[in-house]
């Protein structure tokens, strides 16, 4: 299948800083693609580098076969961009601000913007600025999907919500995602509103990416193990088995990719003496703290 | 028939206009009231002036003292780029709404060159009235000549507006700090030259022309830098 970006060795530091290293993950045409990762881990510096606000210390992303950094205007034009917080023109009001973009794409439909607009109460008059966060997103949302993209690259989307505008969110984007060929590619600090919706993902932590498939695949073989032990201090080091290992007071948590007998197989040979060994059902966000961590 | 090209360019120009005055509105009206208001002032001083002495009086002491009695207006078109500048750039240097506008379907450096001609044609209506303006007083009191002493005279005042107004484009477009500060300190630097006292020879009013027409090009530049995500 094509893929609409595809993002290969990308590194980037800030000053002496890594941000990552060697981030490698493509998209695929009519996917739903996350990036997710905990704050400060990239992920708007990932956004950036693919609307080519951001020039990569070495790697490439590309973006419909073109170099991000150097984006032609049909390109862009196939390319929908919500940028973190909803910013837009807030000394517009919701008259002009759809005016002014649909002077710029070919394929602007404005049906959706209005039907979104005739949904928040707000007068005709009243700039973006003045309006709640929730609204504002609103006005952004509506702008997208009236600029029909091939494309959607949405910077935390959830910034600010409360669950109903978030919930709103993704019901639209899930409209938009059933029409042929349209792909999304989302980051959110909010994992769970993205159960049952994203396709595929990469997580990234902190100097490096954790792991990149199908998100199917990822909740599918990515376990949590309960057990108990006397051992008070025990400690695992993360390596091929252990993904991530929390302690609080004997009652242990093991993150992995392993079966049930493998992580017995394993706990057995370290001399650990543990009882209660116990497969426990995870959500999307569970899961994604296990390989993440809590801090 | 225009090409479709061409077409489509004047509409995105048209469009861009529209933002660049929906931002800009409220300040350009203000300040054109302002121009308005040192515009009449002069007019009544000058007018009570006539009242007072011969006009004979007045014209001489304006070709022999060089009196100028539209003074009061030096600065209005410094003040005038400053805050037309200020009001059109700010709101995209906030929260970095310039990645809007740079995402747009149009090439960067020619939509941020369309922005600066969306207020440069705004500025240089609001200079025009002042000229046509204080052409009309002068010419109704003054011979010809000390019209035409007049407008050689406001020229540099002109340009520093559109000086400012240019730089202001481009140190808000700039990201790094050190390198918007190199921006200020050259720009007023250079607007100092136009405030400089004594009159300016053809040619050191075309050169001061030509590097005020230089700086929209500082934009380009900075622009690139705000692509390249330099911090």
């Amino acid at each position: 299948m094509e893929n609409v970006v595809e993002v290969k060795n990308l590194t980037h530091y800030y000053g002496k800083k890594l941000v990552y290293e060697n981030l490698n993950f493509s998209i695929k045409k009519g996917s739903i693609f996350g990036l997710l990762g905990k704050n400060g881990t990239g992920k708007t510096t990932t956004i950036n580098i693919l609307n080519g606000f951001l020039k990569p210390a070495s790697g490439q992303c590309l973006m419909f076969g073109e170099d991000s950094y150097k984006l032609s205007p049909e390109t862009k034009a196939r390319v929908g961009f919500l940028i973190e917080g909803h910013i837009q023109y807030d000394f517009m009001n919701i008259v002009q601000i759809e005016k002014f973009y649909s002077q710029f794409y070919p394929k602007w439909k404005k049906e959706p913007y209005w039907e979104l607009m005739s949904k928040l109460k707000v007068t005709q008059g009243q700039r973006i600025s003045k309006m709640s966060c929730g609204q504002r997103s609103q006005v952004a949302l509506g702008l997208l999907l009236a600029q029909d993209p091939d494309l959607l690259i949405l910077d935390d989307y959830s910034m600010g919500l409360d669950a109903g505008y978030r919930r709103l969110f993704i019901d639209y984007l899930s409209e938009y995602a059933k029409a042929e060929g349209k792909t999304i590619f989302i980051t959110s600090h909010i994992i769970q509103d993205l159960e049952n919706f994203l396709d595929d993902c990469v997580i990234i932590d902190y100097n490096s990416v954790l792991l990149t498939m199908p998100v199917k695949e990822f909740q599918k073989n990515f376990r949590q193990f309960n057990f108990t032990t006397q051992e008070a201090h025990l400690n695992l080091e993360k390596d091929d088995l252990v993904r991530n290992f929390e302690n609080i007071k004997g009652h242990c948590v093991i993150y992995t990719f392993a079966s049930e007998s493998e992580v017995s197989e394993y706990l057995t040979q370290k001399g650990i003496a543990f009882t209660n060994l116990k497969l426990e059902s995870m959500s999307l966000e569970d899961a994604f703290i296990g390989i993440t961590g809590k801090y | 028939m225009l090409s479709l090209e061409l077409q489509g360019n004047i509409k995105m120009f048209k469009a861009i206009l529209y933002k660049e005055w929906l931002k800009v509105r409220w300040a350009y009206i203000a300040m054109l009231l302002v121009s308005l208001l040192v515009l009449v002032y002069i007019w009544m001083t000058v007018s009570k002036q006539i009242e007072f002495n011969e006009a004979k009086t007045m014209w001489s002491v304006i070709i022999f003292r060089k009196y100028k009695f539209f003074s009061d207006l030096q600065y209005i078109p410094l003040v005038i780029g400053f805050i037309v500048g200020i009001a059109q750039y700010a709101p995209e240097a906030l929260q970095s709404r310039l990645k809007l506008t740079l995402h747009l379907p149009v090439k960067e450096n020619k939509i941020l060159i369309q922005m600066l001609f969306a207020g440069f044609v705004l500025i240089g209506l609001l200079f025009l009235f002042i000229e046509i303006f204080l052409t009309i007083i002068t010419g109704i009191y003054f011979p010809s000549e000390i019209v035409s002493d007049m407008l050689t005279t406001i020229y540099p005042w002109i340009l520093s507006g559109f000086a400012v107004y240019f730089a202001i484009g481009s140190i808000f477009v700039e990201p790094v700090w050190s390198r918007r500060i190199t921006l200020i300190i050259t720009s007023i630097a250079l607007i100092s030259i136009l405030f400089t006292t004594g009159d300016f020879t053809f040619s050191a009013l075309l050169l001061l022309t030509i590097v005020t027409f230089i700086i929209p090009f500082w934009t380009i530049l900075t622009g690139y830098n705000f692509k390249r995500g330099i911090k």
